[in-house]
């Protein structure tokens, strides 16, 4: 198995059989990102066809500097906020003027965390409107602070902050919901 | 508002963090088609380019054969009847002059080909008026235009003929040659393009060349033609407040029937724009400090109990860190414009003309500087390009209103300002069409 710059190097000179490695080795994680950042099973594969074209015809813009993966991530999500760049405006611009709310979930997080089905999980993001998920994954996936978040999506922080504090509040519901059926209750 | 993580966020981040599901089985073969369409219109970026640039020179090559028959078809319509007189007499008297010894049975040493000639271009005048001038030519006095039979073969020379046409010339009525001076001169200003009454002016009166449309530049061809240089400043509204500008330097070529002109011609524009990148850096920084034991001891004044010796310790780690900057990219177009156009106002020094039409653009060359790191104490992750994409040939509408000042003959001065609206966005992915108002400066000069 080739190292990922013995890799990328081979798919640099233009060798298909490497750039296929490339594909087995890292489409199942972004194709897990793709499936998070959009609606549906399939956006999330246009989505990923885009990236990979994309990571083909940048792949030597790496530097091999830092981790491999992590630069393929970065570059999903990018390809992913671009996907909705056409109504990004429009997205947040109902949120616009509003101001952060306090959140009344104020309680110790004491309960013992639940865990639900990924397929669970992933149906729940997808159901959420596009600037919340947005906001939302790149807050809690991509560890972004508001400030970061806001100077990428051209939004202000505090819309930033309001997007994601209404994604969870709409998460928290549907997983209430989803325990509601199970007979089990969780603090957030 | 919390700022932190909550359970919320635990119970996706920990359930979806590694959500790593197998992509479709034709997932790969869908890349590898994207990839080469990708490539393929990389290559044939050019060649798909020229299937619009072939037809566009067609219409411009076509568009100049119809002028050049208009031009031709037109021509003697405008022309007054006593022109087409004096071009019967010239015609019927080179032929003698070559061949003197060929006598018509009149006594005109006619030959018959350009007899026939003459009465074509006679055909337009009346039967009675022709036949004055030529069948017929009693009004000229007997002394100056020899009866039938009269003359001798051998007399039928130059020099006969030369005072021939000049008596010809005095057979018409005066009132006629006074019509048909006036009608010349109506045709004249109203086909001739004002802009260039001055430059004709001291001709538009001369008997003998009014059968020339233009007499100073008889022999050059028959369509007019005019070259001209230029620059070019525009600002261009992107949309959503975002204006660049925009350079550019091209020739032109124009021609014109009466009033009506047709221009073409090529630029290339020097456009800015901002190119847009996230840099993503780890710097080594403080996450706090922590109180290190050096030693410890027991307490001897208090027996039981430990003493110890602490110093402060900083925390560091690498933290990574995003953060977005601009650099300036320029890209090149070479653009054509096909413009149809009217000349609204002209006198000898001034002329204001209304131009429109379509403008095709094609991108040939970019320079796309990436965003630079220079952080000794950070090392780069990566550089992140957001900047949009840009289309390599767009259209365009193009209006302008030009003003003209006419400082030769052959020189005018021209300032246009011109409006533009793009029938395509700039941006891949992206709907809105730019728009952009210019100012054009140039010199015109004709052939």
């Amino acid at each position: 198995m080739r190292s990922d710059d013995k890799l990328i190097k081979d798919c640099l000179s233009g060798n298909k059989q490497a750039q296929y490695e490339l594909y087995q080795r890292f489409s199942g994680v972004l194709f897990g990102i793709c499936l998070r950042y959009v609606r549906n099973r399939a956006e999330a594969e246009d989505l990923l066809q885009e990236a990979f074209i994309k990571i083909f015809s940048r792949l030597d813009s790496f530097g091999f500097k830092g981790s491999f993966e992590g630069w393929l991530k970065r570059l999903v999500v990018n390809q992913a906020i671009n996907f909705r760049r056409d109504s990004l405006k429009q997205l947040f611009f109902s949120t616009r003027a509003d101001l952060p709310e306090t959140e009344n979930d104020e309680e110790p997080d004491t309960a013992d965390m639940v865990s639900l089905p990924q397929q669970k999980l992933l149906q729940m993001v997808q159901s959420l409107p596009d600037g919340y998920r947005l906001v939302f994954n790149l807050y809690v996936f991509e560890n972004l602070s508001h400030q970061q978040i806001a100077g990428m999506l051209d939004i202000s922080e505090n819309t930033s902050k309001t997007q994601l504090m209404k994604a969870r509040k709409k998460l928290k519901i549907m997983v209430e919901a989803e325990l509601a059926q199970q007979h089990i209750s969780v603090k957030s | 508002m919390k700022d932190e993580r909550n359970n919320i966020d635990k119970l996706f981040s920990e359930g979806l963090g590694d959500f790593s599901p197998a992509p479709p089985p034709g997932m790969w073969d869908r890349i590898e088609t994207g990839m080469s369409a990708t490539e393929s219109s990389r290559q044939t970026g050019y060649s798909r380019s020229g299937k619009i640039i072939l037809p566009m020179i067609a219409v411009v090559f076509l568009a100049g054969i119809a002028l050049l028959w208009m031009r031709r078809d037109g021509h003697p319509t405008t022309e007054p009847t006593a022109a087409s007189k004096e071009t019967s007499n010239y015609r019927t008297a080179e032929p003698e002059t070559n061949a003197p010894s060929n006598t018509s049975t009149t006594g005109y040493a006619v030959n018959q080909t350009e007899e026939r000639k003459g009465k074509t271009l006679i055909a337009a005048l009346p039967e009675s008026e022709y036949g004055n001038t030529l069948n017929n030519p009693q009004p000229a006095s007997a002394g100056e235009i020899p009866q039938s039979g009269n003359i001798p073969a051998r007399q039928n020379g130059l020099d006969q003929y030369s005072t021939k046409e000049v008596s010809t010339d005095k057979t018409y009525p005066a009132v006629v040659q006074l019509t048909a001076l006036r009608t010349d001169l109506i045709n004249r200003l109203r086909t001739h393009p004002a802009s260039f009454t001055g430059m004709d002016y001291s001709s538009a009166f001369n008997l003998h060349f009014r059968d020339a449309f233009r007499p100073d530049f008889k022999h050059r061809g028959n369509i007019p033609l005019l070259g001209g240089i230029y620059g070019t400043w525009n600002m261009i509204s992107y949309g959503n407040k975002h204006h660049k500008q925009s350079r550019s330097a091209g020739f032109s070529l124009s021609t014109f029937r009466g009033a009506w002109l047709l221009e073409t011609g090529a630029e290339i524009s020097l456009s800015d724009d901002n190119g847009r990148y996230v840099v993503n850096y780890n710097s080594y920084d403080s996450l706090g400090y922590y109180n290190k034991v050096v030693s410890f001891s027991p307490d001897p004044a208090n027996p039981g109990t430990v003493v110890f010796q602490t110093k402060v310790e900083g925390v560091y780690d690498s933290i990574g860190h995003a953060y977005e900057t601009n650099t300036k990219h320029r890209y090149t177009y070479l653009q054509i414009p096909l413009m149809a156009g009217y000349q609204l106002y002209a006198n000898r020094l001034f002329s204001i003309s209304i131009k429109a039409g379509p403008v095709f653009s094609m991108m040939i060359g970019s320079d796309e500087p990436s965003a630079q790191f220079s952080n000794t104490a950070a090392s780069l992750e990566s550089i992140d390009n957001l900047t949009p994409s840009r289309v390599s040939a767009n259209w365009q509408l193009a209006a302008a209103a030009g003003f003209g000042l006419h400082v030769s003959p052959r020189l005018t001065l021209l300032a246009e300002p011109v409006y533009k609206t793009y029938l395509r966005p700039v941006y891949q992915n992206q709907r809105t069409r730019p728009q952009s108002f210019g100012i054009k400066a140039g010199l015109l000069y004709r052939f």
